[in-house]
């Protein structure tokens, strides 16, 4: 008998699980009363019915919407708006990209949409695994868990990966806790051109920073290109003195500090039995590779030739002393005095 | 005796005349200072920061005042001109409001508060001025949706940033680390025309705090210098035109064994060479709190760093330096937290950066803000603070004998600290959470300057 009831407890309490997850989500909204079992936020459906199986069971009452209102705080997914465009309420209307946007960063799901978050699910959301085969790169040597090579951008002393030509690194990068930056040192006596060729699993924020740990330091240009865009080929000019490429996780409106856990177990700090697995929206992995080339290079086609000297002269004259830097652009100003003269030229022709 | 029970609950502990007093260089007489008169806050108003200006033109410095408030409040208060302020105007401000700025920005020839709420929503606002000293309720000037207003904007700048005749908006976006530029339209109409992220290459968070519009490379137009507390970081913006660079980052330098925080920021011209200097408050771990002078090299560049003394008690989070004797050099006044301590420092010599340290009067909780400026119309120069958890305004005439000053006393009434209330001081470093606010990987004092700033004691 003791046994009999037993197993019916928990066929009952199996069929019950079963039912309260086939009800979440369901139509209805989370906050109001309304006479079907579930509503229509999957996270917020669950932590009530968790509580109150009968939410799920029978119809989803006053208590059940005042309980959501007071557990489900901060859970905003899905809410009405477009997850692409602006708008002043958290949450966006598609469960799944609204999910995956708040998980990476939490203001769109706790204050408003706005339009970080928009671009942030144009960039993401619908895109799949975009894995990188590496073969014969040399690893960066840094556990997930450790911060090595994050130059001065963190609160103790770090390292930074020394490159030299004809350089093929990989590694791994990870969002928080500092957030993980590779700092590539470029330092040179003088100034000359470079070329990156990149592959990542992640959406990718690729910056050139100059200055030393001291300062001052300036940003010269960070761009961020499209997640799963296939190989990034750049080539542009390194400063003379100090300075380093920066490697993370992020796109050209903010750094990503959510969504990339390290997965390797840190010896000196094990994981608890009750934690969380490492959250891990996109691969960790990145493969860079550096060449120089020749300073008078400047469509980078491995010849200084005519086509070169063509593109010096039409960008002949003074840029524009301020302003964001683009180094997908050109880059004719050879010696980086912000004006494409005479000088410009015969830097070109020492490199013929 | 009421006097004394009056002072004895107020002020709680003068520390004070720390050795300064005793020891000024010859000749020189330390500064000094009348009681402290003050008023106490409407709760649940929080202030963090001020503007004094005579709005309503009758002679006396009136006070703008913002603050956090869940009743969603901004206030002014009219200047008596005994140091005191009364009640004048409350606003609605649906949204904490950490900074305002006061100008002409629709051409009518009225001053204008600028402000930007906090908030889910952040939104930036204009409180039109209508004369008399009062102001209208808020006109929506940008939003999240429209024009796009960043992440918890702390503090505006405004300034002819594009030189085509208006006045245009800097702010400084707290948690979205960037500053956005928005230019007038006329009309009250406000475009975003630029947005440039500060501190990018920081593995923790650059927790910018307050941005100042001013000719640092002395070029002619109006540049934006910004302070980053999690950074430890002055930013500078050079203005090319009316675009932006992107930012320039001084680090502080290297205290004792310790990077400081850098909660607060000052433009002034420290050394007279008529370039803007950045002056900032080194908040420590240590128990002798510093400020720093970077050092305008005449172009803009601010790699020379000086450090001169700051509180000696507390966590400094204010500066302000300003002519306090009138002897042509600036003295530092610099406001602290847990506990609360306003520090006055006088100059020991014109163009340097050295303090005896005349006045250390314990006072509140967190000296948010500080400025000093002639309120009793004696000519010289008086101060005027904010304690944010205290919530309390308050004032100390200045009574330092000056040339040309009337000796330092005022022409107005004698001081009524009549007000009711208490300010209470906690002993109070143990409170501070050591955790790692800023995200980069250690505690230190930038985490508790990120800390303060955020709302320590509300």
């Amino acid at each position: 008998m003791n046994r009999r009831a037993t197993f019916a407890s928990c066929v009952w309490v199996l069929a019950m699980g079963a039912s309260v997850a086939a009800q979440c989500p369901s139509e209805g909204d989370c906050r109001k009363p309304h006479a079907a079992p579930g509503c229509d936020m999957p996270d917020c459906c669950r932590i009530v019915c968790d509580a109150n199986p009968l939410c799920c069971e029978l119809t989803w009452d006053q208590a059940c919407a005042d309980q959501a209102i007071d557990a489900c705080e901060g859970i905003a997914c899905p809410e009405t708006g477009s997850c692409i465009e602006a708008h002043a309420t958290p949450g966006c209307s598609e469960y799944q990209c609204c999910d995956l946007v708040s998980t990476i960063d939490g203001w769109c799901s706790y204050a408003s949409w706005d339009e970080i978050c928009a671009r942030l699910a144009s960039e993401v959301c619908g895109t799949g695994a975009c894995p990188i085969e590496v073969t014969g790169a040399i690893d960066e040597g840094e556990p997930c868990y450790d911060r090595l090579n994050d130059g001065w951008g963190i609160g103790y002393p770090s390292g930074r990966i020394a490159v030299s030509c004809g350089m093929h690194m990989k590694g791994r990068v990870v969002a928080g806790g500092p957030r993980d930056l590779e700092w590539f040192a470029l330092d040179a006596p003088s100034r000359r051109r470079l070329r990156v060729t990149l592959d990542a699993e992640f959406p990718v924020e690729l910056q050139y920073l100059r200055g030393d740990s001291e300062g001052p330091n300036d940003v010269k240009w960070l761009i961020g290109p499209a997640l799963c865009s296939g190989t990034l080929m750049l080539n542009f000019m390194a400063d003379q003195g100090v300075s380093s490429l920066l490697l993370g996780v992020g796109n050209g409106d903010a750094s990503m500090r959510n969504g990339l856990d390290c997965d390797e177990i840190d010896p000196d700090n094990p994981p608890l039995p009750d934690d969380p697995p490492p959250l891990m929206l996109f691969g960790p992995h990145w493969s860079a590779r550096l060449e120089c080339l020749a300073i008078g290079d400047i469509d980078g086609n491995g010849v200084v030739g005519p086509q070169d000297l063509a593109i010096l002269l039409n960008a002949w004259g003074t840029l524009p002393p301020e302003g964001a830097f683009d180094p997908r652009l050109q880059d004719a100003d050879l010696d980086g005095n912000g004006v494409i003269s005479a000088p410009d030229i015969a830097i070109l022709l020492d490199s013929w | 005796m009421a006097r004394l029970s009056y002072f004895t609950s107020l002020l709680v502990l003068t520390v004070a005349a720390m050795a300064g007093a005793a020891t000024a260089r010859a000749g020189e007489t330390p500064l000094t200072f009348g009681p402290m008169l003050y008023e106490q806050l409407d709760p649940p108003f929080g202030p963090t920061m001020f503007r004094l200006r005579d709005i309503d033109h009758d002679g006396f410095v009136d006070v703008l005042i913002a603050g956090r408030d869940p009743d969603d409040k901004l206030m002014t208060r009219r200047g008596l001109g005994n140091g005191h302020f009364e009640p004048f105007q409350t606003l609605i401000a649906p949204g904490f409001v950490d900074w305002l700025e006061l100008e002409d920005v629709d051409g009518d020839g009225a001053e204008d508060i600028v402000a930007a709420w906090r908030g889910d929503v952040p939104t930036l606002v204009c409180y039109r001025g209508i004369g008399g000293g009062l102001f209208e309720e808020a006109t929506v000037l940008a939003d999240v949706v429209q024009a796009g207003v960043g992440r918890d904007p702390q503090s505006v700048a405004l300034g002819d940033y594009d030189q085509d005749g208006d006045l245009d908006i800097a702010v400084c976006n707290y948690i979205g680390q960037s500053i956005d530029l928005f230019d007038n339209r006329g009309a009250l109409s406000f475009e975003r025309v630029a947005r440039v992220r500060l501190a990018t290459f920081l593995g923790g968070v650059a927790f910018p705090r307050i941005v100042a519009p001013g000719d640092i490379d002395g070029d002619g137009d109006l540049d934006l210098i910004v302070n980053e507390i999690g950074g430890g970081r002055v930013a500078v913006l050079r203005n090319a035109g009316g675009r932006f660079s992107n930012p320039r980052e001084y680090r502080a330098p290297q205290i004792g064994t310790e990077r400081p925080g850098i909660a607060g920021m000052q433009l002034v011209d420290v050394d007279g060479d008529g370039d803007l200097d950045v002056v900032c408050p080194a908040l420590l771990l240590e128990i002798t709190q510093k400020i720093i002078w970077f050092v305008n090299d005449g172009t803009g560049g601010l790699s020379e760093r000086i450090v001169g003394e700051g509180s000696p008690s507390g966590y400094v989070f204010s500066v302000h330096l300003a002519d306090l004797d009138d002897d042509g050099d600036l003295d530092a006044l610099s406001g602290a937290a847990l506990p609360g301590t306003i520090a006055v420092g006088r100059c020991t010599a014109a163009g340097d950066f050295n303090f005896e340290i005349d006045i250390a009067l314990q006072f509140g909780q967190l000296i948010r803000h500080l400025d000093a400026v002639d309120v009793d119309g004696d000519c010289d120069l008086d101060l005027v603070g904010i304690d944010g958890p205290g919530r309390t305004l308050f004032t100390r005439r200045n009574t330092t004998p000056q040339a040309g000053c009337g000796g330092g006393v005022a022409a107005a009434d004698a001081p009524t600290p009549s007000r009711s209330g208490t300010v209470r001081v906690k002993p109070i470093r143990e409170i501070v959470p050591r955790s790692d606010r800023n995200g980069d990987g250690v505690f230190d004092a930038s985490d508790i300057a990120a800390w303060l700033a955020e709302g320590a004691g509300r």
